[in-house]
């Protein structure tokens, strides 16, 4: 500001000089040119100019017609934005297939896996993805052969390839890449759900219609109207239907990845009107918000949770929208329409008492990472207090994992700060409160309010239903609690009593068994299967506290190698490397016997329970297992 | 003081101060100053060594304006003279002021400053042009 008066001073009074020389040594006709123009030009104009952007900006716009710019167009005068979206894997989300993009081995190596095997080579520089062998014959709209790799998705976990067929579908091959384990897993492997029955090729999808809307800008799949209408939209979801050469999709994407227009709408009108360089300044001068774009931040708090909840919570088509949807592509924008004008989320479906086991646990906490949007909205800090996404995460400014706020060091953005928490509840002593040393992780918000509830990306993930732990629910729902997430040798009426003693709770009482047996264990053997998952995660986490050498984890952990669901075995895999001493071989997606072999050359060591509890109990408990197919819809 | 001794005095001032800015953008290098060689003082950067090429190129055309009118007189030249030291001050310090208060992508207000030197600098040049012609 001080620098505009001074601007505002000195170019007024360089004006005035300038006109009273003209007129003092100058023809009367020149001096009376020269001035005109200076206050027509340098006064008048502006300030004209300037009143009409005042009136203008305090006029809402509406963007539902507006059309794209791209990043590129950002960048222009949003340079240091840009730079840090860049560095973002919402960036890399989609891209196209060259060197620095792929991340998977193509050096030409077989992999076999699950009955299916494929050979991944560079030929004249394309990427090519050859498929062997199948198990089984599954309806797909892919067949032995090569196919060329012409888009992939992800970058930072798991990166998946897609083919490009005549009628336009984007099909996903059945080999992916774990970004995290360097290594290639099949589609069906990937995710936590009972053992495939379609075969290795069965689970191959379509992008245009499903992927791309949450990975990419705004995408309009252009399916023709007569394909749509010929194909039963929830099907034509969930498997590709071979078809001949007609064109099934015209795809359009406005940016691939996820890029500033996806959280910002389009920018077609931003950039034309912000060309002027007074409106610019005049704007950021007064200290006014630019109608002609979204700025999230701006936005009320449930306008702009939603420009984040679109993708990271679940949503599905309206009835009477999903031929608009895709034929004509994503209605939403962020800041102006509402998402329940489009669709509707599983939240809603659960109160009408559908089938929603794939999202929830039975009290409605999110089992899926890609609800953080209907975790959060669940918690009280939402409910009655001001949490919102951007409590916790920075876009523009965090380290691109996870992208948390107030992380002291960014290269380390695992590092749980409390200050996300310490914001509004800045009176609460973590130590005190906890009962559990400073600095430790038990005394860290996250590790008794966040607990690894939630599933994806072949890994356990913190819930964003931010809660009290609850021992009733772990007995009663098998969803894991905090205390018994991390000591793990502890059996689950001893967390409730604990919790009866600090908090004045009434867990104890709610517990029908009072088996010495450690939960964790009791939840890996008797548990379904996501339980089964995070709770081998959890015994093989760093900060997990457990008696003695804690070598019964080991194990535990490998009769859990030996899962029928891959999940299972590839969480208690990794648990079990962390707690190794050594290096082990063993592959989760290894057939049966391959795997049995592995897993007898790993010499276990006898299994001893902790805390007097009877290892002649598990067979007992093991029983009871909860063998019901669990599946968690990512 | 005459307006050829006015201009020389000048002229040589300013280039001066103008070769000294310059000085102090090569110790911002030398030394490298964040806030000069930051990713995000990339526009500041280029603000202030426009402003060093600006007023050390300006401060030049006043030595050559002090040479045009020792041995001619002429009616415009107490108006090219006020002219040539509005653009010296003006072009060289609103590039300062702007790179010193940007924006994210765009300059800071002082950038206003530059085309209304840049007019006044047009004016007295077309003045020194026309009188030339005569």
């Amino acid at each position: 500001m001080i620098s505009a008066l001074l601007t505002a001073v000195v170019g007024t009074s360089a004006i005035a000089l300038l006109i009273v020389t003209a007129f003092r040594t100058l023809s009367r006709p020149v001096a009376l040119g020269l001035a005109g123009a200076l206050i027509v030009g340098a006064i008048a104009w502006p300030l004209s100019r300037a009143s009409r952007v005042l009136r203008e900006s305090s006029v809402p716009i509406s963007l539902a017609n507006v059309a794209y710019e791209t990043s590129a167009s950002c960048a222009r005068c949003h340079p240091a934005h840009v730079r840090s979206w860049a560095a973002t894997y919402h960036r890399t989300m989609t891209q196209e297939p060259h060197a620095d993009s792929v991340l998977g081995d193509f050096s030409g190596k077989t992999v076999e896996l699950e009955g299916g095997a494929a050979r991944m080579f560079e030929e004249e520089g394309r990427f090519v993805m050859e498929l062997l062998a199948v198990d089984r014959t599954v309806e797909s709209g892919l067949e032995l052969g090569r196919y060329t790799v012409d888009r992939l998705v992800g970058s930072h976990e798991m990166q998946v390839y897609l083919t490009r067929r005549p009628d336009g579908a984007y099909l996903t091959l059945p080999f992916e890449w774990n970004a995290r384990d360097r290594r290639w897993v099949t589609s069906t492997g990937n995710f936590l759900q009972p053992p495939p029955t379609e075969g290795l090729l069965g689970h191959t999808a379509e992008w245009n219609s499903n992927c791309s809307f949450c990975h990419n800008t705004r995408v309009n799949p252009g399916q023709r109207t007569d394909d749509f209408s010929r194909i039963e939209h929830s099907a034509a979801q969930r498997r590709a239907i071979p078809t001949a050469n007609t064109e099934r999709y015209a795809t359009t994407v406005e940016e691939l990845g996820i890029a500033c227009e996806a959280c910002h709408g389009p920018g077609h009108e931003h950039v034309t009107r912000n060309a002027s360089p007074v409106r610019r300044h005049v704007l950021r001068l007064a200290g006014r918000s630019d109608p002609s774009i979204v700025n999230p931040e701006t936005l009320t708090r449930a306008k702009g949770m939603e420009v984040c909840g679109r993708c990271h919570g679940k949503w599905f088509p309206r009835d009477e929208k999903v031929e608009m949807i895709f034929t004509g592509g994503e209605p939403f924008v962020p800041g102006q329409s509402r998402l329940h004008e489009h669709y509707e989320d599983p939240l809603t479906q659960r109160l009408r008492g559908a089938d929603t086991d794939g999202y929830f646990w039975p009290d409605a906490t999110p089992r899926p990472t890609s609800m953080e949007y209907q975790g959060v909205l669940l918690s009280a800090c939402h409910d009655r207090g001001a949490m919102d996404c951007s409590s916790c995460h920075s876009m523009h400014d965090a380290a691109p994992d996870d992208q948390l706020r107030f992380v002291d060091d960014p290269s380390n953005a695992a590092f749980e700060d409390d200050q996300m928490c310490t914001q509004c509840h800045e009176d609460i002593d973590s130590a005190a409160h906890s009962r559990h040393p400073a600095e430790t992780s038990g005394s860290r918000c996250a590790s008794c309010h966040m607990p690894y509830q939630t599933f994806g990306l072949m890994k356990a993930v913190r819930s964003h239903r931010v809660s009290i732990p609850s021992m009733r629910k772990t007995e009663r729902d098998g969803m894991p609690n905090a205390c018994t997430q991390c000591h793990v040798d502890r059996p689950l009426h001893w967390a409730a009593k604990r919790m009866d003693q600090w908090y004045g709770t009434d867990e104890l009482a709610g517990l029908v068994e009072r088996t010495p047996v450690p939960a964790s264990v009791v939840e890996l053997v008797r548990g379904h299967a996501l339980t089964r998952a995070l709770a081998a995660h959890a015994l093989g986490a760093t900060d997990a506290i457990t008696d003695g050498d804690g070598g019964w984890r080991l194990r535990i952990l490998g009769a859990a190698m030996d899962d029928p669901y891959a999940a299972v075995r590839k969480l208690a895999a990794d648990s079990y490397r962390n707690l190794s001493p050594g290096p082990i071989q063993f592959d989760y997606l290894a057939p049966p016997a391959t795997r049995r072999a592995q897993l007898e050359a790993l010499d276990l060591p006898i299994l001893r329970l902790p805390r007097g509890a009877h290892e002649w109990s598990l067979p007992a408990l093991a029983m009871d297992r909860d063998n019901s197919d669990i599946t968690v819809l990512e | 003081m005459d307006l050829a001794h006015r201009h020389t005095v000048g002229g040589w001032c300013m280039l001066s101060a103008f070769i000294a800015l310059g000085l102090i953008l090569e110790a911002l290098l030398a030394f490298k100053v964040g806030a000069y060689l930051d990713e995000a003082a990339e526009l500041r950067r280029e603000m202030w060594t426009l402003a060093h090429a600006h007023g050390t190129l300006l401060s030049l055309v006043h030595i050559a304006f002090a040479a045009y009118v020792k041995n001619r007189s002429f009616d415009a030249a107490p108006f090219v003279s006020v002219a040539l030291f509005l653009a010296v001050v003006l072009m060289p310090v609103g590039f300062l002021l702007a790179g010193a208060f940007p924006y994210e992508g765009d300059p800071g207000s002082g950038i206003w400053l530059v085309p209304l030197g840049g007019v006044s600098l047009l004016s007295g040049s077309v003045a020194v042009a026309w009188d030339s012609l005569r």
